[in-house]
């Protein structure tokens, strides 16, 4: 009986792993279209400044850097769960949670500027494109700081069990695929932009 | 579940982490110190190194392989991917075209829509 409740449990956890796998394949798709128009509109500035004069590489750098930090303690933090480990678990979380609200203030920066000297959205279709890819992965950001929070609360409360390592292993999933994102919008976006 | 088994998957990570952002900060300097010359071959050289800091990530922090458990997720990877370059390669190719075909440069382009707009659409 025990070891038929562990295969379902096993299964059960490669299911849902495949899923939510499928989910960030689709993902894929939607940034690969968002590149796809950046790339196609980058030249369109509409006698407006251009991705050289307006985007900062080494702002970018700092927050690769971020990003990259909370990646690597997000993946400790599972880690960590799976032995049992619950308070390194806990505090590699919340590193990650605060390396992420750094990186999205840092963004969220950078898009006030750029909007407080007049170089919003509507002021040329690089522009466009430029905001819509960058903050459709700022957005992703902010629902997994919302989800971390969540899964912050979950381990507090149940500590290291069956259930929690799955929901925090698809966590960590979907934070490394944002980690991914964001390598090629640094690398295209941001340093691309100096070219 | 033992120590060694931690440690190992914790080096793991460690590894990743330190190529990762040693990849980066390569990427960083190469535009930066302008180590290349001409924009088209730092592009190249820049999705290179992109390419290969998603390999490490891929296989340091994600845990994926051709084999075992892990199989399913990289064949769909590989067939997302497929779709992804022909989506970002063909757009850009179609594009480009179009705009060489319309033999206007960007200047007659903008000069074109700025009459148009004070013809009123």
């Amino acid at each position: 009986m025990s070891t038929r409740t562990t295969d379902r449990h096993v299964e059960q956890y490669e299911k849902a792993e495949l899923g939510f796998w499928l989910y960030l394949m689709t993902d894929i798709i939607l940034f690969a279209s968002l590149f796809a128009t950046y790339m196609v509109l980058k030249p369109n500035t509409a006698d407006g400044p251009g991705a050289a004069e307006l985007l900062d590489p080494s702002f970018a750098l700092i927050e690769t850097v971020l990003l990259l930090t909370s990646s690597f303690t997000c993946g400790v933090a599972v880690l960590a769960l799976r032995f049992k480990r619950n308070r390194l678990a806990l505090g590699m979380l919340l590193s990650t949670l605060l390396l992420g609200l750094a990186f999205l203030s840092l963004e969220l920066y950078e898009f006030t500027e750029l909007i407080h000297e007049g170089h919003s959205w509507q002021q040329s279709a690089f522009l466009s494109a430029f905001f819509t890819l960058v903050a459709t992965h700022g957005l992703h950001i902010t629902f997994g700081l919302i989800w971390g929070v969540v899964m912050a609360c979950f381990i507090w409360k149940k500590g290291s069990t069956a259930d929690s390592v799955r929901k925090m292993t698809l966590f960590s999933l979907f934070w490394h695929f944002l980690d991914l994102v964001w390598i090629f919008i640094f690398s295209i976006v941001y340093l691309g932009a100096a070219l | 579940m033992n120590q060694a088994q931690f440690n190992k998957t914790l080096t793991r990570y460690a590894v990743g982490f330190a190529t990762a952002l040693a990849l980066s900060v390569l990427a960083f300097l190469t535009v930066t110190n302008d180590w290349i010359g001409s924009p088209k071959a730092t592009m190249a050289v820049l999705l290179a190194l992109a390419s290969v800091q998603l390999v490490v990530q891929l296989v340091c922090f994600l845990h994926l392989s051709l084999h075992g458990r892990a199989r399913g997720r990289a064949m769909t990877l590989g067939f997302t991917i497929v779709m992804m370059l022909i989506i970002v390669i063909g757009s850009v190719w179609i594009m480009n075209n179009l705009d060489y075909q319309m033999g206007m440069s960007g200047e007659a382009m903008n000069e074109y829509m700025k009459a148009q707009n004070e013809k009123g659409f």
